[in-house]
């Protein structure tokens, strides 16, 4: 086999990737210099054809090219907004109860954030990732979705971020500074609590599903709008533990308030009650590193024989970790990737 | 193309369709899809990072602002790499400050020393082995055998009949092994 055949061949190839049918392949080649050779070579450019060692992930944001091209699309878009316009208020007259209210999509609320300050997490991977938060709030977004604030949007009054996906939301608890998630046109309200959004831009619901605290869910066509979201306080029309709510995005109408179904709560950290009494430390690790997917260093060998009794539960991972470390003597670091116990 | 790829690929196919629908969900999946191996590729064919994210950026804006117009495709990764492939060319073609690519053009770059013989090349032998080809067969290779476009659709890519894209690849190889084999022979 020449060498061009070779690196398109699908059982070489995986022979090479995988290791599969490696004793084929080297009962082939063995009395066979010329084809071993070729092997070496065919083996060599599937691993580097697609390499330039050139190529380095500062040069290229892929967030400020879809800026970029969201800007210039919505700018092509504005027009057939008029005409759209146009159109819906001649419908108007004629079709009033059954006029759909126009779609609002993570873009849309996101559009306006300043450009210079604004911070974007998208989770492209297959597994989910966790983003903490400028109050040591922390959310797990699951594959696909996305997350956008501001630093302004964390001042003294308010806690605001754009969402849109699936997501696992522990906020730090501040009763005076309510902390607000945008999810198309469903707004969120919250003083410190655990929750789940789930949304897409193209779904018809929207489902918030409230595993701690308590939680107010309106919409951004809600007459009481401006009040809740200067209010302190959360009305009294919320939702509390195992309880969730649905909005219709259509018609902008929410459903009644539903009791949670166990089998409602898929993910692990909704799931897991993170209560220990008298566990191994490496037990309660290995449980936060399944729950926020997430790796935590530490030093095995130094705190082997450790054991922890800790009741936590909806706090945000931020102090979760922080409380652990308080337990065991330790100090650690906490970044996104990287979470140390020394 | 392994299993999982073509999973992948048939995915961003439905997502295509819905994208001609006007669904915005499905345009940013496949943007956040491709940009990366868009990037690392235009980068490849035109080393300069501003040109390829313009035309990474005018590409998408256009299928946003035509998407009415387009088909369904079987590979939308074809599509989008022989789009940007031509959008650069044109870019190229305006602008002074680069070196168009010329096959005639083979470099004289001496590879470094390297002992290792080639049943364990090491990723730097082989890489500079790449580099000592020509831009083109660089590229032709990369398509080829890294992001496993097939002989028409490699052609197409590179604006050239079949044949010829056959011939280029054989050619690349010829002179790969003959960058590598320098040092393999002085082991034996």
């Amino acid at each position: 086999m020449k060498v061009e055949d070779l690196v398109v061949n699908d059982a070489f190839r995986r022979y090479i990737k995988f290791g599969e049918n490696k004793s084929y392949w080297q009962n082939l080649s063995e009395n066979d210099p010329i084809l071993r050779e070729n092997m070496h070579l065919a083996a060599a450019l599937i691993r580097e054809a697609g390499s330039p060692a050139d190529v380095f992930p500062q040069m290229y944001d892929q967030a400020e090219v879809w800026d970029k091209i969201m800007l210039k699309r919505a700018r092509s878009k504005s027009v057939l907004w008029w005409k759209i316009a146009l159109a819906a208020s001649v419908l108007l007259f004629c079709s009033l109860p059954l006029l759909k209210q126009p779609r609002v999509n993570y873009e849309n609320l996101v559009e306006n954030l300043p450009k210079t300050d604004v911070k974007e997490v998208i989770n492209t991977t297959q597994d989910p990732m966790v983003v903490l938060l400028p109050d040591r709030s922390s959310v797990v977004l699951y594959t696909g979705s996305k997350l956008s604030y501001s630093q302004a949007g964390f001042n003294t009054e308010k806690r605001e971020v754009y969402f849109s996906g699936e997501g696992f939301f522990e906020v730090t608890k501040d009763a005076n500074r309510p902390f607000f998630v945008y999810a198309n046109e469903l707004i969120t309200k919250v003083l410190g609590t655990s929750f789940t959004i789930k949304t897409s831009d193209s779904a018809e619901n929207i489902e918030v599903i409230v595993k701690s605290g308590r939680v107010e869910v309106s919409t951004r066509k809600d007459p009481r709008k401006k009040e809740i979201l200067s209010a302190k306080t959360l009305s009294s029309n919320h939702l509390v533990e195992n309880q969730k709510i649905e909005l219709n995005r259509s018609t902008l109408s929410l459903s009644p308030i539903a009791p949670l179904q166990r089998n409602e709560l898929l993910h692990p950290v909704q799931q897991m009650n993170f209560h220990f009494e008298d566990s191994p430390l490496s037990k309660i690790i290995s449980d936060l590193e399944l729950a926020y997917h997430v790796k935590i260093y530490y030093d095995k060998e130094k705190w082997q024989n450790t054991k922890v009794t800790a009741h936590l539960s909806d706090e945000p991972l931020y102090d979760k970790i922080e409380m652990i470390c308080k337990a065991i003597e330790a100090r650690c670091t906490i970044r996104p990737n990287q979470i140390e116990i020394y | 193309m392994s299993e999982t790829d073509q999973i992948v690929e048939a995915r961003m196919c439905s997502h295509w369709e819905d994208l001609i629908l006007g669904n915005e969900e499905a345009f940013s999946e496949i943007y956040s899809h491709y940009f990366t191996s868009l990037f690392r590729y235009g980068y490849h064919f035109v080393p300069n990072s501003e040109l390829v994210k313009d035309a990474i950026q005018e590409l998408f804006v256009d299928i946003w602002r035509r998407k009415k117009n387009l088909s369904p495709t079987t590979s939308v990764k074809f599509y989008l790499y022989r789009s940007l492939r031509r959008r650069l060319a044109g870019k190229v073609q305006n602008e002074s400050h680069y070196q168009p690519l010329n096959e005639e053009l083979e470099r004289n770059i001496t590879s470094e020393e390297n002992t290792e013989d080639m049943g364990h090349l090491s990723k730097e032998h082989i890489q500079n082995g790449i580099a000592l080809l020509t831009l083109r067969q660089q590229e032709a290779l990369r398509l080829r055998f890294y992001e496993d476009f097939d002989w028409p659709q490699l052609a197409e890519i590179l604006r050239m009949n079949e044949q010829s894209a056959r011939n280029l690849i054989q050619r690349a190889i010829v002179h790969l092994r003959k960058n590598l084999s320098e040092k393999k022979s002085q082991l034996h």
